[in-house]
């Protein structure tokens, strides 16, 4: 049933003191069980990969985890208000990209069995400038993903608790320095299982709430009155971003270390069967998370934020369904999980690349397993004062990270011709790679974010194709 | 109603009874009807509030939208302690609607169909107190981006997402025994 037409909401606070409370419990648990866990990691390949010994069900959990971010949560919703059914299956598409990984993460096994790092895999297929590139591209990618993250912690602490912005960001940020310092990827998989469920089982419940709560044959005639082309086939902005959403989605998960460490930290034969997994569990978050949303105009939900939408629905339908405070503590766990499972796996898989891949491929040296703790130490704290010091002014949620679309996009061929191909003419590839970063953003100002990544990827693709036909120099 | 409105209106109560038109009536009864008109004014005025006008630099210049989407605010010089809102919206050929927004002064509109769009806002009725006048009307104007220039993209799209998965399928199949 319908609620009267003149309910209006903002979203909710908890109190000071719940909302303490569950941010102090919720820290406190992810510091002691990364504490916990990081008891295992003896050795340099212990923190960094937890022994090579990780099963299907944390392999997949991890992967799933990871590729929750806030942004799912956040932007899902956001594309489901403004972009409708097509912007909801935009955003699912991003799991292609998990699919698509996990043949590859077989041939990724084989070419390099000791491999630690997506760098490696960069210096042998592309040498020292390739590295340099792809080191750039990433850094520029992850650290934008990282203060996304954080900014939409300390926004939503905020929101929801009314925490000021800048402790609530320190807070999700310390907690995540602190276990992956204690912890590396031991604690990261560990916490990334524990925090799946808990996110799993918070969108299933908000979901079939908001099911029984609306009449989907009135909602839809609603909609189709008041905002018609959300239920339209043809909305451009939508159709554009689908595939613009999907390449991006390819380019970070083909690139991005996060995923290169989960694939090298597997047991052999686990990784392609969890990234298969993992893509089938993450496909419906986001649908769900957008079929939440689209019910927001219908529910006579006042929309005065589109990046709040998600929290501000489901704050509402909870409440409305006797939830109480409760609904306002469910939704900060989930979104705290949703965050703190990208943070911590962005903090160990960049502090990886630092620690590892600088002083071995740019000056030819490698840590000395004594002091590989001390210096791993002083990297994922750099790595999260950085990301502090950037997150604190407050910069936009997702026009910065969709600006490093075009840049991992730009790194999706090389990858794809650096795995299967033998000849591939190097320099045409990274002149490709420069090429495409250059025209994407210049889509993404010129046109708009929803063609950069598509442009971005279709002139890697040709100057790759190309590299393949050109005879071999080197 | 703030203090300094609250004050106004007892001095303008005051200043009709006081020295505008001599009313044949005792002191005390002069200060009874005095407290009786500064109360009418009080309630009065929100009611007499011009309507909210939106926050746009040129309010006669229809905005711009390629997406659908569109974000509208509003000011309101209205003294009530909580005034409510509704925007009305008159999408392209068909009839208006109402859409309350609560206290909020603003309101992410999605879903525009392609054409021109009229939006007032007033204040909403709540209680005793009586809707407001309606503001000015703005116009929303939402052009999406030109077919061909989609159909382009979209092709250009398939054509690389598909190209991509054939490559990796292809590479996966051909590489098994490679080491």
């Amino acid at each position: 049933m319908l609620l009267p037409e003149n309910h209006y909401l903002s979203v909710a606070a908890l109190s000071s003191q719940t909302a303490w409370a569950v941010v102090l419990t919720l820290s406190i648990v992810w510091v002691f069980l990364g504490f916990y866990w990081g008891r295992k990691a003896k050795d340099s390949e212990g923190f960094m990969l937890a022994g090579r010994n990780i099963g299907l069900a944390f392999g997949s959990a991890t992967v799933m985890a990871t590729w929750i971010t806030s942004n799912t949560i956040m932007l899902a919703p956001q594309f489901a208000y403004e972009q409708g059914l097509w912007g909801v299956l935009a955003y699912a598409t991003a799991s292609f990209g998990l699919f698509l990984f996990a043949p590859m993460a077989v041939r990724i096994r084989k070419l390099l069995p000791e491999g630690t790092t997506a760098g490696d895999f960069f210096h042998l297929k592309f040498g020292k400038a390739g590295w340099v590139l792809f080191l750039i591209i990433t850094l520029v990618y992850s650290l934008s993903w990282l203060v996304t993250m954080a900014v939409a912690g300390g926004e939503l602490l905020n929101v929801l608790t009314g925490i000021d912005y800048k402790v609530g960001m320190s807070i999700i940020l310390l907690v995540c320095v602190l276990y992956t310092l204690f912890g590396g990827l031991y604690a990261v998989v560990g916490t990334d299982f524990i925090q799946s469920l808990i996110i799993l089982f918070g969108i299933i419940l908000i979901g079939a709430l908001v099911l029984t709560r609306i009449d989907i044959p009135e909602t839809h005639s609603l909609l189709a009155e008041r905002q018609p082309m959300l239920m339209q086939s043809y909305m451009p902005v939508a159709l554009l971003s689908f595939f613009n959403i999907m390449l991006f989605g390819f380019g970070e998960v083909f690139h991005n270390n996060v995923w290169w460490s989960r694939t090298f930290a597997m047991r052999e034969g686990i990784a392609p069967k969890a990234f298969t997994l993992a893509g089938l569990c993450w496909f419906p978050i986001p649908i769900a998370a957008g079929f939440i949303a689209l019910s927001a105009g219908p529910l006579g939900i006042n929309v005065t934020n589109t990046n709040q939408i998600g929290p501000a629905v489901a704050q509402y339908v909870l409440a409305d369904a006797g939830f109480g405070a409760i609904s306002g503590i469910l939704i900060l766990v989930v979104l705290f999980c949703s965050i703190a499972s990208s943070i911590d796996s962005l903090l160990a898989a960049t502090s990886d690349l630092l620690l590892k891949d600088v002083p071995q491929h740019a000056f030819g040296k490698k840590l000395t397993e004594a002091s590989f703790r001390k210096a791993a130490s002083l990297v994922i704290i750099g790595t999260g004062l950085v990301a502090w010091a950037l997150a604190l002014p407050r910069l936009p949620l997702y026009q910065i990270l969709y600006a490093s679309g075009p840049l991992v996009a730009s790194l999706i061929w090389p990858v794809i011709g650096g795995l299967f191909w033998k000849r591939l003419h190097r320099p045409t590839v990274l002149l490709g790679i420069i090429l495409a970063c250059a025209t994407g953003l210049y889509f993404y100002f010129a046109i708009g974010w929803y063609t950069a990544s598509l442009v971005g990827a279709a002139v890697s693709m040709l100057m790759t194709l190309i590299a393949r036909i050109i005879p071999k120099s080197d | 109603m703030t203090k300094a409105s609250q004050e106004n209106a007892l001095r303008d109560a005051r200043y009709m009874f006081g020295s505008g038109i001599d009313f044949p009536v005792s002191k005390r009864a002069r200060v009874v009807i005095s407290f009786l008109v500064g109360l009418l004014c009080l309630i009065a005025s929100p009611a007499l509030a011009s309507p909210p006008a939106f926050d746009v630099e040129d309010p006669g210049k229809a905005l711009q939208t390629d997406s659908g989407v569109i974000q509208l605010t509003w000011k309101s010089d209205d003294q009530t302690t909580t005034p409510q809102y509704e925007l009305e919206h008159t999408p392209p050929g068909s009839e208006p609607f109402i859409l309350p927004t609560g206290r909020d002064a603003t309101r992410v509109i999605s879903g525009l169909a392609e054409g021109d769009h009229r939006f007032r806002v007033r204040r909403a009725a709540t209680g005793e107190l009586p809707a407001g006048d309606w503001s000015s009307p703005l116009q929303v104007k939402n052009d999406f981006v030109e077919r061909s220039k989609v159909v382009r993209l979209l092709w250009l799209g398939s054509i690389v997402v598909l190209a991509t998965a054939i490559a990796i399928i292809h590479g996966f199949f051909s590489s098994r025994n490679l080491n």
